[in-house]
């Protein structure tokens, strides 16, 4: 399809016209018809944002709730015993290898036809 | 088995085998030339006559293998007793040899007619096989001289001989012509060469019978003449047994020859040069010679190595069948002479026993590929795509021989490179294992395309569906293919010959 | 089982059936056959006798072990043959002799090789894999394929032969030709690792695998995606169980190909990439060493090989339906293939490692393993390549593939035996993965079949604390809530045609020129070469002749034939030695 730098649907903010729903079936309408909804993005991002927070919060509540002397979480190392450690290294890894994609992408992408004979498509035909 | 050849045979043909085995096919060939039947009954008296030589091969082994540790059969020609009258000596080593040579003619005469009949011209075809069986004939008789003059004799017949038969591939394709006078300047040179160290060891010994001659090289000992005669036999040698960087003549040589001399020579000619070399570097000459031993690890060594990587990276960018086996067949002389140039019992040995099964291997891969000559015409890797299908029994015994030649399980090729590699870790050359296993690797590639082309690709040619090679073809090919898995399975027979051969020269032997 | 059906190697069972198959042109009985080998095979194994040579024989000196079942290969031929039974379910619908054929042949050498008790017949089975398995790459029939597949073939040869040549030393230097633990140390030894590296997709070693994988047939790759690295891993937690090495080696194959995950294109190939970074945390705890570690591996193993399949199930039904595995051209599918993409999210939930899906309690258990062993460096990669897969596979796969941009793309839902094998691949991801609510069940059937079963730490393993749980969903919710910020303001790296360029690029691009320039360069311009050689050397070569050639054949000396002076060459070359070596 189009090559465009737009990175779609999620930063889609609903000024674009729906995709066609006429051939969809029934399971996948009620399944996942929510997620082509105008408002997914925004609800999706205010729903991760609540449960990211709760998830971070509640580490401090559980850890008092466990009362003197215990503790509620087990830690390997010192690194780990930080508050929210996984959620900070999860971000921060997801992130650095998000944003390596860009500089990755430029340096190693070439075209398709770079080894003259990857440009080929698949060997399957489709069955529609 | 082998008493029981020796009771059935009688006494003057067990007595004059050396003899026989010369005088057989040297009358038979000037007889050929007059036989009427345009070639026919010329075609069938060779097939008569290189039979009855595998036959008195069988009895000169069975000799042989009489005497525990292997006996030496001395036979004096025309009663003139060594070391002045010419002597034919037969030990475990050559009749080894002998008895190649004489199965691969039989077989691949037997197979020759239908390719003849395509290739050689009508008025031709009796000469052809009178050359044919005067090559043949040398062959043996290099194989059996214990005369290094002689040696020389035979070599030079078997050599002008081939040029001919080279030459009449001219027929099919008008490059037989330069690949034959190629052929013949690097020949001679090879030959001239080899009368040249004999002359200086002549020189210096004043004899010409080999175990004579060993025994008066000892009193020499190592002079500059010796010297110097050792290094033009271990040349011209080398460039007759295709030894790297002197093969040069032989890819075109096998490429554009008529199909039944590529399937003989390649699985013969060569390896009387090698045996030839064998014979000078333990026999004659020893590795109490410090050159010996120095030329066997300095050139030997690094030359077998280079030819294994080298010709097999060139086997992998051929586009002719013929080229590809060709190159592989210089690939695989290196393997022997790595062998040989160990210098062990056991190094020898596997060259040797590697020597048996290649013959067995290039002998099946061309005449599989003279069938495809015979009934598609071409040799482009290209020609042979989708045979697999039109040329079942063909192709599959083609398939055979081609795994052996990879050295896949089961087969002759990989219990010889077992072999091969079991003496080099013996000798701790693991470094040269290496590189017998990583060229194996080499050969998977080259052969692979082949079979890749014949086994899965549609045939470009859907006309020509299912004709196969003729029956009269076929049945040698599936011998040599079936021999192929025989060996495989009992190398113990093979190898044990191997191991006699070179039991000989290191125990007993000449001296 | 007794008498002489216990003493078959399963694998061989496989084998026949593909050889049978070869032979059958008749399609329901290939498929019969398919369906029927997979489960005789697995009732042999389920009564096969433990730890006992059950099949021996000596070979021209060699003792050889075809048929030993112990905990370990216990594991792993069982995830084989249940792949190998799904695999057959899913290729219900095709008709190919050769594809039926060599891939029955190629699932039961790789069956057949956890068996060998000795190397010379793992290597047997070994080779078998990788020249049966290089046809269901063929099978798609295009030029890529092909180059692919050659390329394929020349490394696995190259493993298998690596193998051998390794055991062989090692026999000469110990006679002793078993499959057993080893040091390394001996240069035998070391060929062996090498030849385990190649097909474990080793960091360097690994571009045959992102290469060929996603070229291959739909059903053929799944069939790939199973079994010879997972026949690797096997072979490396056998011999090399504790070797330190292993430990960086594994981190570092975590790491690296979620980068090259993230720009790739083609999903079948980050399917690839994040098949070989779920092998580097096998490679790591087979490194650790310990038994809770082997244990974190083998379950990885099994729970990977279902997983996987299934992703790999769910991108072929795209391919299958729409003719295109690429991101740029996918998107939407959900409308029209709503199954698949349930099933390509459980096994997406699987791989990220989320609770109540295998992932999670068999991650979990290698994880803790390289911790307990202080490896702080190694952990922390791990941890950071588990956020990884969630990037590449938990998201990417089925976000461009059936949410994301509309393609406009609406296919029929994948054919109904492609539903049914993926349908059982996600029943086992789940059932493996739920908490041990009725002892036996859940993960505890996974923990039970695992090698080291009776080892205290392991046994006391609990996956499902609050902690654990507490930890994970922190890791993949912020990493998620990573993935929709970056998206919502625009940072997330837009899909885009190409190929991305790996290591091999070395011998695709340099190598191979290299071979072909001086391929052509001995068959062309060597004469030439030689002739220059031979005008500068023709002084000497008159020389040498006048004074060696007494016939006089050579006297004319114009001969300027390559040849001929490499005839000189080495008759000055063997006179210099024969002269000056004392």
């Amino acid at each position: 399809m189009s090559d465009s730098t737009k990175p779609p649907h999620l930063s889609d903010h609903g000024e674009h016209a729906l995709p066609d729903d006429s051939h969809t079936r029934p399971t996948a309408k009620l399944l996942f018809g929510w997620t082509s909804k105008p408002w997914t993005g925004r609800l999706l991002f205010i729903l991760f944002a609540v449960a990211s927070l709760g998830l971070i919060l509640v580490e401090p509540l559980l850890e008092m709730a466990a009362g003197e002397g215990h503790h509620f979480r087990h830690a390997y190392f010192n690194i780990d015993a930080i508050t929210g450690f996984y959620a900070w290294w999860g971000f921060g890894s997801f992130a650095l290898v998000v944003l390596a994609g860009w500089p990755l992408g430029r340096l190693m992408r070439r075209e398709e036809d770079y080894y003259d004979d990857e440009s080929e498509p698949a060997g399957e035909e489709p069955h529609p | 088995m082998m008493e029981w050849i020796l009771q059935m045979v009688p006494a003057w043909a067990e007595a004059h085998a050396p003899a026989l085995m010369i005088i057989l096919p040297l009358m038979a060939a000037p007889l050929c030339v007059f036989l009427p039947g345009q070639g026919r009954t010329a075609w069938l008296m060779t097939v008569v006559v290189t039979g009855l030589c595998l036959l008195l091969s069988l009895v000169l082994l069975a000799q042989v293998r009489s005497v525990e540790g292997g006996a030496i059969i001395s036979y004096a020609m025309g009663g003139w007793a060594p070391p002045h009258g010419i002597e034919f000596r037969i030990d475990a080593l050559n009749v080894l040899v002998l008895m190649l040579v004489s199965a691969i003619a039989f077989l691949t005469s037997i197979f020759g007619w239908p390719t003849v009949q395509a290739e050689i011209n009508e008025q031709k075809r009796a000469m052809f096989f009178g050359a044919f069986l005067v090559c043949f004939m040398g062959l043996l008789g290099v194989t059996s001289t214990g005369d290094a003059f002689n040696l020389f004799v035979f070599l030079e017949l078997s050599s002008i001989a081939t040029y001919v038969l080279v030459a009449l591939g001219s027929g099919r394709d008008r490059r037989a012509l330069p690949a034959a006078i190629n052929y013949l300047l690097m020949g001679t040179i090879g030959a001239s060469f080899y009368v040249v160290g004999v002359g200086f060891l002549y020189a210096s010994t004043g004899t010409l019978n080999m175990a004579d001659l060993s025994l008066q090289l000892q009193d020499v000992g190592g002079n500059r003449a010796v010297q110097v005669g050792f290094a033009f036999i271990l040349v011209g040698l080398g460039l007759k047994a295709a030894m790297f960087p002197l093969h040069q003549w032989l890819p075109n040589a096998y490429s554009y020859s008529p199909s039944f001399v590529t399937a003989f020579l390649a699985a013969t000619a060569t390896k009387v040069a090698i045996y030839a070399l064998v014979r000078f570097l333990f026999s004659v000459f020893s590795l109490e010679y410090i050159f010996e031993g120095a030329s066997l690890a300095m050139i030997l060594a690094p030359m077998g190595i280079a030819a294994m990587l080298a010709c097999s990276f060139q086997a992998i960018f051929q586009t002719d069948v013929r080229r590809t086996l060709a190159y592989s067949s210089v690939a695989q002389v290196g393997y022997m002479l790595l062998g040989i140039s160990l210098g062990t019992a056991a190094g020898v040995s596997a060259g040797m026993f590697h020597l048996v099964n290649h013959a067995l291997m290039k002998g099946a891969l061309f005449m599989a590929v003279a069938g495809v000559v015979l009934t598609y015409q071409g040799t482009r890797i290209h020609d042979f795509t989708g045979l697999g299908r039109s040329a079942p029994w063909t192709m599959t015994a083609f398939a055979i021989a081609a795994l052996s030649l990879i050295g896949v399980p089961l087969t002759a090729g990989f219990q010889s490179k077992f072999a091969l590699v079991s003496a080099l870790l013996d000798s701790g050359w693991w470094w040269a294992a290496m590189i017998v296993v990583f060229s194996s690797v080499l050969a998977v590639i080259y052969m692979g395309r082949i079979l890749e082309a014949v086994f899965f690709r549609p045939p470009n040619n859907p006309q020509k569906r299912h004709k196969e090679a003729p029956l009269l073809l076929l049945l040698p090919l599936w011998v040599l293919a079936l021999a192929n898995i025989w060996v495989g399975i009992s190398g113990s027979f093979v190898s044990g010959l191997a191991d006699d051969a070179a039991a000989a020269l290191f125990i007993g032997g000449v001296k | 089982m007794s008498g002489l059906l216990g003493t078959i190697n399963p694998g061989l069972v496989l084998i026949l059936a593909g050889l049978i198959a070869g032979m059958t042109p008749v399609q329901r009985v290939r498929q019969g056959l398919a369906l029927a080998a997979p489960v005789i095979a697995l009732l042999m194994l389920l009564t096969a006798t433990r730890d006992t040579d059950l099949a021996t024989m000596s070979m021209m000196g060699f003792d050889m072990v075809f048929y030993r079942v112990d905990g370990l290969s216990f594991i792993f031929a069982l995830a084989f043959l249940i792949a190998a039974l799904i695999n057959a379910v899913y290729a219900l619908h095709q008709d190919s002799q050769i594809e039926d054929s060599m891939g029955l042949a190629y699932m039961g050498a790789a069956v057949a090789a956890c068996f060998c008790g000795d190397f010379i017949s793992l290597f047997v089975f070994w080779e078998l894999t990788a020249v049966t398995s290089v046809f269901l790459i063929f099978q798609s029939g295009t030029r890529a394929a092909y180059k692919a597949g050659m390329r394929y073939l020349g490394l696995h040869v190259l493993s298998g032969v690596l193998l051998l040549f390794g055991a062989m030393q090692l026999y000469f230097a110990t006679g002793d030709i078993s499959v057993r633990q080893l040091e390394l140390g001996n240069p035998g030894v070391l060929l062996i690792f090498l030849a385990l590296g190649i097909k474990a997709g080793f960091p360097f070693l690994h571009t045959w695998l992102a290469d060929a994988y996603p070229k291959a047939t739909v059903t053929g790759t799944v069939v790939l995606s199973a079994f010879t690295t997972k026949l690797a891993i096997y072979a490396l937690a056998r011999i090399f169980p504790g070797e330190t090495s292993l430990v960086w080696i594994g981190a570092i194959m975590t790491v690296y190909p979620v980068f090259f995950a993230v720009v790739e294109n083609d999903l079948r190939k980050v399917l690839s990439f994040s098949l070989n970074n779920q092998l580097g945390f096998m490679v790591c705890a087979i490194g650790i060493g310990t038994p809770l570690a082997l244990n974190g591996a083998a379950a990885h193993a099994f729970s990977h090989i279902m997983y996987k399949s299934l992703l790999f199930m769910s991108m072929g039904a795209v391919l299958y339906r729409t003719g295109t595995t690429k991101a740029t051209e996918l998107g939407g599918l959900h409308r029209t293939m709503p199954w698949t993409t349930v099933f390509c999210l459980i096994g997406a939930a699987s791989i990220s490692a989320f609770p109540l899906f295998s992932g999670f309690v068999s991650k979990s258990l290698s994880m803790s393993a390289v911790a307990y062993a202080g490896f702080v460096i190694p952990w922390l990669m791990l941890l950071f390549a588990s956020a990884g897969v969630l990037e590449h596979s938990g998201i990417k796969i089925p976000y461009f593939a059936f949410f994301g941009h509309d393609s406009g793309k609406r296919p029929k839902e994948a054919p109904f035996n492609m539903l049914l094998a993926m349908g059982a691949a996600a029943f086992i991801c789940v059932g493996v993965g739920l908490p041990a609510l009725i002892p036996g069940f859940g993960f505890d059937w996974l923990y039970s079949i695992l090698p080291y079963a009776d080892d205290p730490k392991t046994m006391g393993y609990e996956p499902y604390t609050a902690d654990h749980i507490l930890t994970q969903m922190q890791l993949l919710i912020l990493a998620i809530f990573a993935f929709v910020v970056l998206q919502r303001i625009g940072a997330y790296p837009p899909e885009k045609r190409g190929i991305i360029l790996d290591t091999d690029i070395l011998w695709r691009k340099l190598g191979y020129g290299l071979a072909r320039w001086s391929g052509s360069v001995w068959t062309k311009v060597g004469p030439t070469m030689s002739g220059v050689f031979g005008s500068l050397s023709s002084r000497a070569f008159r020389r040498l002749e006048a004074a060696f050639s007494p016939r006089g054949t050579l006297a004319r000396g114009e001969l300027y034939n390559s040849m001929a002076v490499w005839t000189v060459v080495l008759l000055g070359l063997s006179l210099l030695v024969a002269f000056f070596i004392r």
